[in-house]
């Protein structure tokens, strides 16, 4: 199938992974995962859609990006830092299938999905289902927001940071990873002991952002 | 390490091809893209480097931009809509604490449809001598278009001359002009210290040429009584 959720992720994970200690995407058991250390994008798909482990190089996944959108997949292998992208060729007569094979390129294997877990339950709990994010949107890119004290289903989830917060999130962060839903998605918040704050939805995708913390 | 010079002449033809030219175009070591108005085009000495006859769609050129821009691409092959490129993998080595070459490995893209355009006929009105063609200045110098908005529209200068500014603002009874947007965005196909060539014909179009046979043509806005 043309995958524009695909393309989607990966063009905003390709956007987060620039950290050099962090560059590329990591697959294992079906998810792709990207970070820079501070935020985290992740999206749970099918282990025979996404199959094989290691990391998607940054060149790669740029034109997996390109090419998500306009061909259909059947799935993508990855071996290391090798992918191979099956797709299929329409013709008006006939279909082709096509391996298209991507060399390895120099990637660190950087194990992101061992931060998965603190995100969701039973290590985060949930805050709201469904909340509104208007403020991300109005506020300045420079702003820091702090989660509203008793968040309920479609009311605002965040407030500006007052100054006696103890912790606190930037709104360029959470604007970069939020780009991963579209208008209307339905997201789940989570947040876990350390204020990790997990925004889910129900097509597997996940966005994970840590907060500033006060120091007494 | 990165193919910087198809890296960047991708990057420049993919600003530049548009309706009704789409996609980037190879036939005999040459490759070009053009939006009717301007035309980047380079050619290739090297004739395995670059071979095949065809169009590269904008989805294929922006695959082919990904892996050069990572990586060395020993060649690339053009049939029709069908691209197929050698790309150089790589590997960190731990040990040594660098990134290493491996093995090059062909890489065939999906076909996606792009329509062919009469590449001969175009290189052809480059030289046609009937045309008017003369070489008006060596190495020019180009600073007014730096500075100027990218909103604005340049004439030649009067009397250009080797080393001296090709360009000067508009005026009102210009026969022809150029706009700065257009210069600009072709003109990104050269070094910053390319030792350009430029050449005018009759009807004012302008081609600006390197040493490495990359060539940028431009045509003028002209003036109708």
């Amino acid at each position: 199938m043309v995958d524009s959720m695909l393309a989607q992720f990966l063009n905003v994970a390709l956007d987060i992974q620039q950290t050099p200690a962090y560059a590329g995407i990591r697959v294992t058991g079906g998810t792709l995962a990207a970070s820079d250390g501070v935020i985290l994008v992740a999206f749970k798909l099918n282990s025979e859609y996404i199959r094989g482990e290691g990391m998607i190089p940054p060149a790669t996944a740029r034109a997996l990006a390109a090419l998500a959108n306009d061909v259909y997949l059947d799935y993508v292998e990855v071996d290391g830092t090798a992918v191979n992208l099956v797709t299929r060729e329409q013709y008006a007569d006939r279909s082709e299938r096509l391996v298209v094979t991507f060399p390895p390129f120099a990637c660190r294997t950087v194990r992101i999905e061992t931060f998965l877990p603190r995100c969701l339950p039973p290590h985060a709990e949930l805050v709201c289902e469904a909340p509104s994010l208007k403020l991300v949107k109005a506020a300045r890119i420079t702003d820091f927001v702090e989660l509203v004290d008793k968040p309920v289903r479609g009311s605002e989830l965040f407030q500006l940071k007052l100054p006696d917060a103890k912790t606190w999130y930037s709104v360029r962060q959470l604007r970069e990873g939020l780009r991963l839903f579209r208008a209307r998605d339905s997201v789940s918040v989570y947040k876990n002991d350390q204020g990790w704050l997990s925004f889910r939805d129900d097509w597997g995708r996940l966005f994970a952002v840590t907060p500033f913390v006060k120091r007494d | 390490m990165p193919s910087l010079d198809i890296t960047n002449f991708l990057n420049v033809a993919l600003d530049v091809q548009a309706e009704p030219y789409p996609g980037v175009h190879v036939d005999d070591g040459v490759i070009l893209a053009t939006d009717g108005v301007m035309l980047v085009t380079k050619k290739f000495d090297d004739k395995v480097f670059l071979r095949g006859r065809g169009s590269i769609s904008p989805k294929a050129a922006r695959v082919l931009e990904a892996l050069a821009a990572e990586t060395w691409i020993g060649s690339i092959e053009v049939s029709g809509n069908r691209v197929s490129v050698t790309a150089q993998g790589t590997w960190f080595d731990e040990k040594i604490g660098a990134e290493m070459a491996g093995a090059y490995r062909e890489v065939t893209l999906p076909e996606f449809y792009c329509p062919r355009v009469p590449m001969a006929r175009m290189l052809a009105v480059l030289t046609d001598e009937s045309r008017g063609w003369q070489q008006i200045v060596e190495n020019p110098n180009l600073k007014a278009l730096k500075e100027m908005s990218v909103r604005d529209y340049v004439a030649l200068a009067d009397d250009p001359r080797d080393g001296g500014e090709l360009f000067r603002p508009k005026a009102d009874g210009d026969e022809c002009w150029y706009s700065v947007a257009q210069l600009r965005r072709g003109l990104r196909l050269f070094g910053k210290n390319s030792r350009l060539s430029v050449r005018r014909n009759s009807s004012g179009w302008l081609t600006f040429s390197d040493r490495w046979d990359y060539t940028f043509a431009v045509t003028p806005f002209v003036k109708h009584n």
